[in-house]
């Protein structure tokens, strides 16, 4: 058996060798990178506008570039968090509430390099992980049943009133309006339409990602239309070589840190449906919690912590992601939703037979994670120093534009202008919630988390026929996330 | 400019209303009605999670209203007896002291940035829109980087130009030609 | 991959270098300029197709119907000598994709792969603004039927027997891939033809649920169509049957009929979810002769042989293509009516 798969590991690397395969990599961490990085463009609706350009070639390239282009997309999300304040795909949106407070401390090269480095090095040792884990990561994935993720996802939703520096029921209350909004739609069991007043569009819900543009993007926009700075022009940038020197310094010196976003990362990524989009805030309330009462307020005032939590959490949710998408054919996450349909595309059939089939594609594809993952830190550093500037672009130039990509992404999620008016409404609401001291992440999480939480418990309680006892203790899992939900909840109080 | 806050007297009690916090509990209430009236027919297996979510969301909307928007005073009457016409409601503006965005206003109005380069933007994002509807992407657009760098304070007519047909021509090329993104 | 490219892949192949590359708008330009070039000179009333023909598929990519989707247009591409774009858009039970064809123009550059009997559910359960004579059809594609799954090591080995033990249980949870459609309307049947048995139906949302619930025990039983769970899992799961008079070729398990239960409905008829090609209505009428390039192409398709082999690639789509002209096709769509508004009132259980 060993033996099988060290020969399988030997053919994928053999693979590899193409140099079409390898310019495959190159080219897709590249293509990823740019659309990561545009505001409102997420790494799953990357793979989806990617995958038809795919469709001449061999599966080999065309699959590891989609793979490829999926790992930057997810690590490049966090380039415009740190430099102006917009997430540039759901996977980075706690990268903002450090990364950018040290920008505008001067320190954008520092925290871009931080970044790469940790989002280069989680998805490596998340890939080796797979390498050799993927059996067991897939037996638990099958173990996620619908009453463990939404216990899963009441979890990560106790975030909302740990939020800090906010009145418990203003987070409390924007979290409950995501969740009701993430409820608008068709219902998970009879299917009718609930909260769609009459619009057919709306019968498939509202898509967080157009919630995610609105909130973070346009009203960041609008803030900064006002505001005029990104960063205040006396700010020096400081030199970018000591810079990416001190980075490296940095990670090196928080191994703890840096190993428990990459853990929390690789597990949230192969549950079901929950990918980076949860990960990031998982990993950063949980470094928040870890970290003593001194650093713990610090989060959010420009911490190299924080961007280590977001970053090292990100890119390590695509190899526990892909394990049982590639052996189950069930999707870790929405990026790895919208990859299966590319794989299947190019004739391969995802499921128990993929690793007898295809081996060496499949691992292939797992090896390409780790020169991806390098490639990060290729384009990623010497990047940092020009990435850097961009945060100095005078604003007038950088506003338009920002939102003309907003609402080409806000568009693109399902081809329908009717979103952009959601776009549009989250932005003025963002506004309103920035003035009136809610926590933003209150509702975003709502929405994300909506759909599992609901779907989770409507599916689990009915399979448990409405038995309580079987729904919260059923399986050793749930006990063990009702152990985790507790003692959340309890630190909270605590600490408030 | 900060939205009013309003003073009433009601018995011997000065009920004082922060409309500006007023705002997103009572949009919310608003969607907690509407979407009540929606879906007031299913059946209680479309409801079983949605439902006892909706009602602690109106909860969590009342709460928020009056810790935040409404605050009753009764001391304060004898102050503002002396001062003013008690009988008649008061509306102030901007009674809260000034905070740290207020001094960034002051300091960016002249550098032309401020409160109407932000509520421009979003009227001309609803115009942006709205275009989307009746003319091609590429026009709408074009149009809306151009007006949006203008009152964002560029008025040299070349950058203008430049700018707004060139990343036009940019996104249209990615997105539409090349990624076949079905823009109108 | 395929044998003769067309030139517009070609394009493709250089323009995704030449876009990586760096020089995206400008790329992007040239493509246009090239293309735009063509439809000038060319004549308005010309040659069919002249741009690119969109397919919506109502459901979100990865899916079964976006699958065998995008294993049929390369083919259809290359007969047609057309460009084809698949659009996901999913929601709605399929609802939402319905008034995106619904809402297009007739004229041969939208089409919809969308599925029965979920398309007649939009118009009979929900309130979609069409109904089936707002469309044209172009043929159908294939046909999965109905059958029922259990988790491994379940107690019973067939239909009959889990029925037996439903009956002994008294009630059993069943998982089902959507609210209204071929399984949910299987297990409704079943549940009404025999009085002594309680089916605890979920609704699981979709083929992926379905069949993480059955690999890990969640249902007792599931419905779903052999092709759309995988047969990669035969031997893992135990099929119990199919809703049909014959047993089918693509998982060894036996017909309803084969195993006695010839009372449930449809049986004899056999019933599953058929895939087709459905065009906005008026298109036959308006452009008849874009309306027959699209149906003879379309025909073409199923006598191909890298089509065949892309299908077989898609875990034995092969086996279940099931080709019907529009002629048939349309008889079919009448029949599928048909009996979900005979059975409606039984939905209202659920």
């Amino acid at each position: 058996m060993i033996l099988a798969s060290l020969l399988s590991i030997r053919s994928g690397a053999a693979l590899l060798a193409d140099p079409l395969v390898l310019a495959a990599i190159a080219l897709g961490v590249g293509v990823g990178i740019v659309f990561g990085a545009i505001p409102g463009f997420s790494a799953t609706m990357t793979i989806i506008l990617l995958t038809p350009v795919t469709v001449p070639f061999n599966p080999a390239p065309a699959l590891i570039f989609l793979v490829s282009a999926y790992g930057g997309a997810v690590y490049a999300g966090s380039i415009p968090s740190i430099l102006i304040n917009t997430p540039g795909a759901p996977g980075s949106v706690v990268t903002c509430w450090d990364g950018y407070e040290l920008t505008k401390k001067g320190k954008a090269v520092y925290t871009l390099a931080v970044s790469a480095i940790v989002s280069s090095l989680a998805g490596i040792c998340a890939a080796v992980v797979l390498l050799f884990l993927a059996p067991r990561i897939a037996e638990f994935a099958l173990e996620f049943g619908p009453s463990q993720m939404f216990l899963f996802a009441v979890f990560a939703l106790t975030i909302i009133p740990a939020a800090k520096g906010a009145s418990l029921e203003k987070a409390l209350l924007g979290g409950c309006f995501g969740l009701l909004v993430a409820t608008v739609g068709n219902d998970p069991q009879l299917s009718q339409p609930r909260g769609t007043f009459g619009f057919t569009i709306l019968r498939s819900g509202v898509d967080f990602i157009v919630v995610l543009i609105g909130l973070f993007v346009i009203a960041e926009m609008f803030q900064l239309a006002y505001r005029g700075v990104v960063v205040q022009d006396d700010t020096e940038i400081e030199g970018s070589f000591s810079q990416i020197k001190d980075a490296f310094r940095a990670v090196a010196s928080r191994p703890v840190a840096f190993i428990r976003g990459m853990l929390i990362g690789t597990f949230v990524g192969s549950l079901p449906g929950a990918g980076a989009d949860v990960a990031n805030f998982v990993s950063y309330n949980e470094a928040r919690r870890w970290a003593d009462e001194e650093l713990a307020d610090k989060f959010g005032t420009g911490i190299i912590e924080g961007v280590i939590a977001g970053d090292s959490s990100n890119n390590a949710t695509q190899g526990g992601a892909l394990v049982p998408t590639l052996t189950l054919g069930i999707p870790g996450s929405g990026s790895t939703a919208a990859l299966l349909g590319a794989i299947s595309i190019h004739g391969l059939q995802p499921g128990p037979g993929l690793f007898d089939r295809s081996a060496a594609l499949v691992y292939a594809l797992i090896l390409s994670l780790v020169i991806g993952n390098l490639l990060i830190l290729v384009y990623g550093l010497p990047g940092a120093k020009y990435f850097g500037k961009l945060a100095y672009i005078p604003p007038k130039y950088i506003i338009p534009a920002v939102v003309v990509l907003s609402v080409i992404g806000g568009f693109a999620v399902r081809n329908s202008l009717f979103d952009l008016w959601f776009v549009l409404l989250f932005g003025v609401l963002g506004v309103v919630f920035v003035k009136y001291e809610y926590p933003l992440v209150s509702p975003v999480l709502g929405v994300i988390l909506g759909g599992i939480a609901e779907s989770g418990f409507v599916t689990g309680w009915l399979l448990n026929q409405g038995d309580p006892v079987e729904f919260f203790f059923g399986s050793y899992i749930s006990i063990v996330l009702l152990a985790l939900i507790l003692l959340s909840v309890v630190i909270t109080i605590v600490r408030r | 400019m900060k939205p009013p806050t309003i003073s009433v007297r009601v018995s011997n009690t000065n009920v004082r209303i922060a409309t500006g916090e007023l705002l997103f509990p009572v949009l919310v209430l608003g969607f907690c009605a509407a979407y009540y009236i929606d879906t007031r027919g299913l059946p209680d297996r479309s409801m079983m999670y949605a439902g006892p979510l909706l009602y602690t969301t109106v909860l969590l909307a009342v709460v928020t209203v009056f810790k935040h928007a409404v605050s009753f005073d009764r001391q304060s009457i004898k102050r503002e007896r002396g001062e003013r016409n008690e009988s008649t409601p008061f509306i102030g503006w901007g009674t809260d002291e000034e905070t740290a965005t207020d001094k960034l206003e002051k300091k960016s109005r002249s550098t032309g940035f401020g409160t109407s380069s932000a509520v421009g933007l979003a009227v001309l994002l609803i115009g942006y829109l709205l275009s989307l509807y009746v003319v091609p992407f590429v026009v709408g657009t074009a149009g809306f980087l151009g007006c949006a760098l203008y009152i964002l304070g560029e008025r040299r007519p070349a950058r203008i130009l430049i700018y707004s047909l060139g990343f036009t021509i940019l996104t249209w090329g990615v997105f539409v030609e090349w990624l076949l993104v079905p823009l109108p | 991959m395929t044998s003769n490219k067309t030139s517009r892949s070609d394009r493709r192949q250089f323009l995704k270098y030449a876009v990586t590359a760096g020089g995206a708008g400008l790329a992007g330009c040239l493509d246009s300029v090239g293309r735009g070039d063509n439809d000038d000179t060319g004549d308005s009333n010309g040659t069919y197709p002249e741009q690119n023909i969109e397919v919506i598929v109502p459901w979100s990519q990865g899916g079964g119907t976006d699958r065998a989707t995008r294993a049929t247009t390369p083919t259809w591409s290359d007969i047609l000598d057309a460009n084809f774009v698949v659009q996901n858009y999913p929601g709605g039970s399929t609802q939402v994709g319905g008034e995106r064809l619904y809402d297009a123009d007739p004229d041969g550059y939208t089409i919809a792969m969308w599925n029965m009997p979920q398309m007649q559910a939009t118009w009979i359960f929900q309130d979609a603004p069409y109904d089936m004579d707002d469309f044209d059809y172009l043929g159908t594609h294939h046909l999965d039927p109905t059958m029922w799954f259990a988790p491994p090591e379940s107690p019973y080995e067939d239909m009959a027997e889990f029925i037996e033990y439903a009956r002994e249980e008294g009630e059993v949870t069943v998982g089902t891939t959507a609210a209204i459609g071929n399984t949910a309307l299987s297990a409704l049947l079943i549940e009404d033809t025999y009085d002594d048995i309680e089916f605890n139906l979920v609704n699981l949302e979709g083929g992926t649920p379905t069949r993480q619930a059955t690999l890990s025990g969640d249902v007792d039983a599931s419905v779903n169509q052999p092709w759309a769970f995988n047969p990669d899992h035969i031997g893992e799961v135990i099929g119990l049957g199919t809703h049909t008079p014959e047993p089918q070729d693509l998982w060894p398990a036996p017909s309803f009929a084969e195993l006695g239960l010839d009372e449930i409905p449809l049986v004899e008829e056999g019933f599953g979810q058929w895939k087709l090609i459905v065009a906005p209505g008026g298109l036959e009428d308006e452009y008849p002769e874009r309306y027959n390039a699209l149906v003879n192409s379309y025909a073409e398709i199923f006598e191909q042989d890298d089509f065949v082999s892309r299908a077989e690639e898609q875990g034995g789509l092969d086996q279940i293509l099931d080709y019907n002209d529009p002629e048939a096709t349309v008889q079919e769509v009448e029949a599928y009516s048909e009996f979900m508004q005979e059975y409606e009132p039984l939905f209202d259980r659920f």
